[in-house]
């Protein structure tokens, strides 16, 4: 199995060892991993703040880039999302609309990727620590995973699985919301950590670098103990990768 | 003025509707709903009296079974005197006067008020004072342990709602499953005034603390009478 | 009301200042929710109801102007009188009509946002019409000059002790705080005005089409009474509250009393099909119906934002909502606030008012889930971000950095090159210290750039495993 890779910009600029970590466990999984040079962002983050014709030339050129691609990969529902839910609300010119809907049927986010499509069994890691899990807006509710990241992480040995309280509830990253509203989506964010320190968890596991970096900010400034994950480097540490 | 914004409004609301929605939508199908409906129903009269029962419990409403006009009358009575009110609505001459008369029969300290008797202002005023009342009801449901009156069946509909203690007389044969039972089996002029009534009036708006008797009856009792006798 | 929805960013700082309100907003929302979703894990065919009540919905939208002379000719056939008001004007107007033709110096009023959104209370007063708010909450919230804070608890906001002090106030009781007590204190005071009121004025939950009758929802029998005991009753409703027939009723009931206050049911729903009966001297002898436009025809054209249309006013995406719960209703500063509210403002009040009420929102989509219409908020919300910027209302260095930025995204060299920068500069920081960017400088961080980026470190990775 073949499957191409799309590194979110967080991921790019900030936290790559993730997407590292994604290219080791698809590697160890048996998928033959294709990065395509060129590679920019989704576009998300300005078609969330409401800019859509500023946006397509973006769209238009992502769906080129992987065309013929039999999968694409990406560590994070957020992109994702943008590109499976959103890109149709685009005016994307009607000679790749096609190219779009196909495109949409091989787009997925690593964890459903891994327990959906690839149909990974147990990878047979190790991890002897508490951790919690958090459900991020996107991958829960636009592309409804929820079980499948709770299964990957699950099935890895020794883990101590933790349910925080309202696992679900936004982190209040939101994007541009969080700079827009700053005081309002550090309240939110406050909350989110309140649980996770409940918990009794000594990492937070999420699937979006927007969400982690929102909850790692405000758990290292106010000196919390619990540290972030991603699930990717969750996955490759516990197979030493 | 009016007219004129009647023909602008109708144009406006046309002229809109040229625009095909773009709204997802599944085009279910119908059978599923009516099968979840359908196993709603009751197996046995006993049981939806029980549901009736619980229902109505959890709505803070009282509920008795009473096997004749006598019970009834001693029942009323009973809440009367634990209310402690001197005076009994009812909304017209029937059953409900009929058992009125017979509670003041033993207690003739009782005043009874029909209501349908009084004009205007002075029904309104008089049942506007605190009261019990006695009232019957078209049908009830068992669901969730609501009551529905239909107004052109009562003289008066003020004796379910301003007095603060209002005793419901039920007959079994009114009791129905829920509000899909209910409108089937309605005649389509005499749904249009009714009210369903679950319990006794209630608020919350003081600091979300639940409280019974905000603007209507404090005290719901509703007692199934198995005979009219 | 001097509240705008323009003022948002003031508002919600206030908001989040206050923290009595924040705990009383927040601990009503999550026991509400709570409540709501022990009844809907109890109804196992819940999501085919929702189906059902979004198929109906969609039909009435789809033929409103059809259902609207159905609705008409069988209101006026129960001798209902039905007024069309193109605007909030028109709207104030015909009620203030009705209210000088019967004499009324008071009217006794049931919870209508309706009539709050047209500002129907000012207006009575000032042509000498004193409007008497009958429900609880907005019986509080009328006396302290506030506008609700919340669709279905208006008075959420304020504690016990408030209230118990508007109450001496505005009342002349001594003071309580004990909420039976409270409740009674209203009780006494407002069964004189329902007892003595020439007209009473409600909402309506639904407009039934094919019977020609209207429904209204409550609890507190303040609504019953005021339709019923006065001579005159004046109902407003948005001409987007229609249902088909009597039969569609139940399923709108079995969701709205649990979306609205986690209850299997409210305590009264109220049928008003006509007037009273000639000579028994009880019940209104008018009843009149104000079908309200007020831009929901306008609405009606946009093929995506029409589904806002949709919604029953039930609060339950206010409930649900993490921004709503931090802020509370006040903080949007308009009649209609939370999630749905959001979408709402700028439909009626334009860009430039409503210009920050869709960006209140971190989109996260609990709103949607728990809405019984399954009304995709966070989907027009979006559209709306982009009304506002097609408007040219969205600050102009947010534009440039956007434009900026977008033309980088497009072209990899460029982008390559312009997201060089940040990393360089984080060098000049001190420590390990990340930007201070906005949103980021208080109790939060930014995350760290990094120095080489995934491009050059997978390469790398890539050459060392060759």
């Amino acid at each position: 199995m073949k499957a191409a890779i799309f590194i979110p910009c967080l991921t790019e600029h900030m936290y790559p060892d993730s997407g590292l970590s994604m290219v080791k466990v698809l590697r160890h999984a048996g998928i033959e991993i294709d990065y395509v040079h060129g590679q920019t962002c989704c576009g998300q983050p300005a078609f969330n703040a409401g800019y859509r014709d500023e946006i397509v030339p973006i769209a238009e050129r992502f769906i080129k880039l992987f065309r013929g691609k039999d999968y694409v990969v990406a560590p994070s529902g957020s992109c994702t999302a943008m590109v499976r839910v959103f890109y149709r609300e685009l005016d994307i010119a009607p000679a790749l609309r096609d190219d779009l809907d196909d495109l949409c049927g091989r787009i997925f986010e690593f964890c459903e990727f891994m327990v959906d499509v690839a149909k990974v069994d147990s990878l047979g890691g190790r991890f002897p620590h508490k951790v919690t899990y958090h459900d991020s807006c996107h991958l829960a509710r636009e592309l409804g995973v929820r079980a499948q990241p709770r299964k990957l992480i699950s099935d890895i040995e020794d883990i101590d699985f933790v349910e925080m309280k309202d696992s679900d509830a936004c982190c209040g990253f939101g994007g541009m919301f969080s700079a827009k509203f700053g005081q309002l989506s550090t309240e939110m964010v406050a909350r989110k950590c309140e649980n996770i320190v409940d918990s009794g968890a000594e990492y937070v596991i999420g699937a979006d670098a927007g969400c982690l970096m929102n909850i790692g900010g405000y758990l290292r400034k106010n000196n919390l103990a619990p540290g972030t994950m991603h699930i990717t480097d969750l996955l490759a540490k516990s197979l030493d990768l | 003025m009016t007219d004129s914004d009647r023909d602008d409004m109708l144009a406006d609301i046309r002229s809109s509707l040229e625009i095909a929605s773009d709204i997802p939508f599944v085009v279910g199908d119908e059978q599923p709903l009516e099968n979840a409906l359908a196993a709603e129903l009751f197996d046995d009269p006993q049981a939806m009296r029980n549901r009736f029962a619980e229902e109505l419990s959890a709505v803070s409403a009282d509920f008795d079974v009473l096997d004749d006009r006598t019970a009834a009358a001693k029942w009323a009575g009973e809440v009367l005197t634990v209310d402690g009110f001197n005076t009994l609505v009812v909304a017209e001459e029937g059953l409900c006067l009929d058992i009125a008369k017979v509670i003041q029969a033993d207690r003739p300290e009782i005043e009874i008020v029909v209501a349908g008797d009084l004009e205007g202002d002075e029904r309104k005023n008089r049942l506007g004072q605190p009261t019990a009342a006695l009232v019957e009801v078209d049908y009830a449901l068992a669901d969730i342990g609501s009551l529905v009156v239909l107004r052109d069946n009562t003289a008066s509909m003020l004796p379910h709602f301003l007095p603060e203690s209002v005793m419901v007389i039920v007959r079994p044969e009114q009791l129905l499953a829920n509000q899909f039972e209910l409108i089937k089996i309605l005649p389509p002029d005499a749904g249009r005034n009714m009210v369903f009534i679950t319990g006794p009036s209630r608020t919350a708006d003081v600091e979300k603390v639940l409280i019974l008797g905000a603007h209507g009856p404090r005290r719901v009792s509703v007692g199934m009478l198995e005979s009219t006798e | 009301m001097d509240k705008t929805p323009k003022k948002i960013k003031k508002y919600v700082r206030q908001a989040l200042a206050d923290m009595a309100v924040r705990t009383a907003v927040a601990n009503a929302a999550e026991t509400s929710v709570t409540s709501r979703d022990k009844i809907a894990e109890g109804i196992p065919y819940w999501e085919l109801v929702r189906q059902k009540v979004r198929s109906i919905k969609k039909d009435v939208l789809e033929h409103l102007d059809e259902y609207l002379i159905e609705f008409e000719s069988n209101c006026q056939a129960n001798g209902i009188e039905v007024h069309w008001a193109r605007d909030g004007a028109a709207a104030r107007e015909i009620v203030g009509k009705i209210a000088r033709d019967c004499g009324a110096s008071m009217v006794v009023k049931s919870k209508s946002l309706t009539t709050e959104e047209i500002g129907l209370n000012d207006y009575l007063s000032e042509n000498g019409v004193e409007p008497i708010e009958t429900d609880l909450g907005e019986c509080i919230v009328q006396l302290l000059g506030q506008i609700p804070s919340h669709l279905v608890a208006p008075a959420l906001h304020l504690s016990r002790q408030d209230i118990g002090r508007v109450f001496e106030d505005k009342l002349g009781v001594e003071y309580t705080e004990d909420p039976a007590e409270l409740t009674e204190i209203a009780r006494v005071h407002l069964r004189r005005k329902f007892l003595s009121a020439r007209m009473g004025i409600s909402g309506a939950n639904f407009g039934i089409a094919s019977s020609g009758c209207i429904c209204v929802v409550e609890n507190e029998c303040n609504a019953r009474l005021s339709v019923s005991l006065p001579k005159v009753h004046v109902a407003v409703m948005g001409i987007e509250k229609l249902i088909p027939d009597m039969a569609a009723l139940p399923y709108f009931l079995k969701l709205l009393p649990a979306s609205a206050t986690g209850q299997k049911a409210s305590s009264y729903v109220n049928i008003i099909g006509s007037s009273g009966r000639a000579g028994s001297g009880e019940g209104p002898s008018e009843v009149h119906v104000v079908l309200l436009d007020n831009g929901r025809s306008r609405i009606l054209g946009d093929a995506q934002l029409r589904e806002t249309l949709m919604c029953m006013r039930c609060g339950a995406c206010l409930n649900v909502c993490p921004v709503y719960r931090q802020i509370g209703g006040h903080a949007y500063g308009w009649v209609y606030m939370g999630p749905i509210g959001s979408a709402l403002i700028p439909q009626y009040l334009g860009e430039d008012e409503g210009r920050y009420a869709p960006s209140l929102s971190s989109l996260c989509c609990a709103c949607r889930e728990i809405c019984p219409m399954e009304i995709n908020i966070p989907r027009h919300l979006l559209k709306l971000r982009n009304n506002v910027v097609r408007a040219k209302k969205s600050g102009f260095f947010e534009r440039m950095a956007m434009k900026l930025w977008a033309f980088a995204a497009a072209r990899p060299l460029v982008y390559r090159f312009v997201t060089w920068f940040p990393g360089k500069f984080q060098m000049l920081l001190p420590g390990k210290r990340a930007f201070p960017a906005p949103g980021y400088m208080g109790r939060r961080a930014i995350g760290r750039f990094d120095s080489k980026g995934f491009a050059k470190r997978f390469r790398r990775m890539e050459r060392k495993n060759d």
